[in-house]
């Protein structure tokens, strides 16, 4: 490494506060920072301590974490006291229900468009029938992005809301079951 | 929430959601079915409209679906298709009207709740 890159690793990190640079030390994600960085860290917690601290085990891979807790959710449809107004089991049930439907709208969409490429071919090739075979070719190709487009935007359309509508709604669950015995 | 639902706990607002929620439920049956017929009159349509085409090939004594695949597959597929898209549109209105319904409903749930907690917190004081 050369030493201008030291310095400027060592410089960004001199900036940060005492808590800052202690937790990026003890958390010790070593897929965020890399082995430099962790000397160079080491280097000013020891001249600002005057002993460098233990660290955690090395994180050498960040689990996607999902937007719902699976335990939370059950906890929150197998609860004692149940709202009056809703069935949390429903909200679970829609929510599975409204992925299905986005992926089938979209594979409907997919269906839908390959089956009128014949005739978007047709309409930009009937622009020019004295084209010859390269306009048959351009043609065509222009058909098969204008369908790829709009298959793109259809899916877009219904695939997003409806997975959207189903996060929403579990949100509300959570919100509804944190608002129960609040003081 | 308990059951008690005093007047001035549960205030015309709650009340309005809830209606607009329950009104979404039946209108989410409603355009489901409305769809369906939809779908099975398009199909009709289609079908009839076909009959020029079936009588140039020569089997318009036998006009079915079956025998407009066999003769018109690109045909029949994007009837079918498209037969299904518009019962599918329906399912969609259907989840969607559902979901809203719900998400009203668990809103008067969740602002019924505070408000419970806070009249009770006004009690103990």
């Amino acid at each position: 490494m050369s030493s201008d890159v030291r310095k400027g690793i060592y410089n960004n990190l001199n900036q940060k506060d005492m808590d800052e640079l202690l937790a990026m030390w003890q958390t010790n994600d070593r897929v965020e920072w890399t082995e430099e960085a962790f000397d160079v860290m080491q280097e000013i917690l020891q001249a600002r301590l005057g002993e460098v601290p233990s660290q955690n085990k090395p994180v050498l891979e960040h689990v996607k974490e999902e937007l719902f807790d699976e335990d939370a959710l059950e906890q929150i449809v197998g609860d004692q006291d149940p709202p009056v107004f809703y069935k949390p089991k429903e909200v679970l049930w829609l929510d599975t229900w409204l992925k299905h439907a986005a992926i089938t709208a979209a594979v409907i969409s997919f269906i839908k468009v390959l089956l009128n490429l014949g005739t978007t071919h047709d309409i930009v090739f009937s622009y020019n029938f004295s084209g010859g075979v390269a306009w048959e070719v351009v043609s065509w190709l222009i058909a098969i992005v204008v369908s790829v487009l709009g298959a793109y935007l259809q899916i877009v359309l219904v695939y997003f809301p409806l997975k959207a509508l189903g996060a929403v709604l579990k949100i509300l669950m959570e919100m509804e079951f944190n608002s129960r015995g609040v003081k | 929430m308990t059951d008690s639902i005093a007047d001035d706990f549960y205030t015309k607002k709650h009340l309005r959601l809830t209606r607009i929620a329950y009104i979404a439920k039946i209108f989410a049956w409603i355009a489901l079915v409305v769809q369906g017929v939809w779908m099975v009159v398009h199909f009709i349509q289609a079908m009839n409209g076909y009959i020029p085409q079936a009588m140039y090939n020569s089997f318009i004594e036998e006009l079915n679906f079956r025998t407009m695949w066999k003769h018109d597959t690109a045909f029949a597929a994007l009837l079918l298709t498209e037969s299904i898209g518009i019962f599918f549109r329906g399912v969609v209105y259907w989840l969607v009207l559902k979901g809203i319904s719900l998400g009203l409903y668990m809103i008067v749930e969740t602002d019924l709740n505070y408000k419970e907690s806070a009249e009770g917190e006004s009690n103990e004081q």
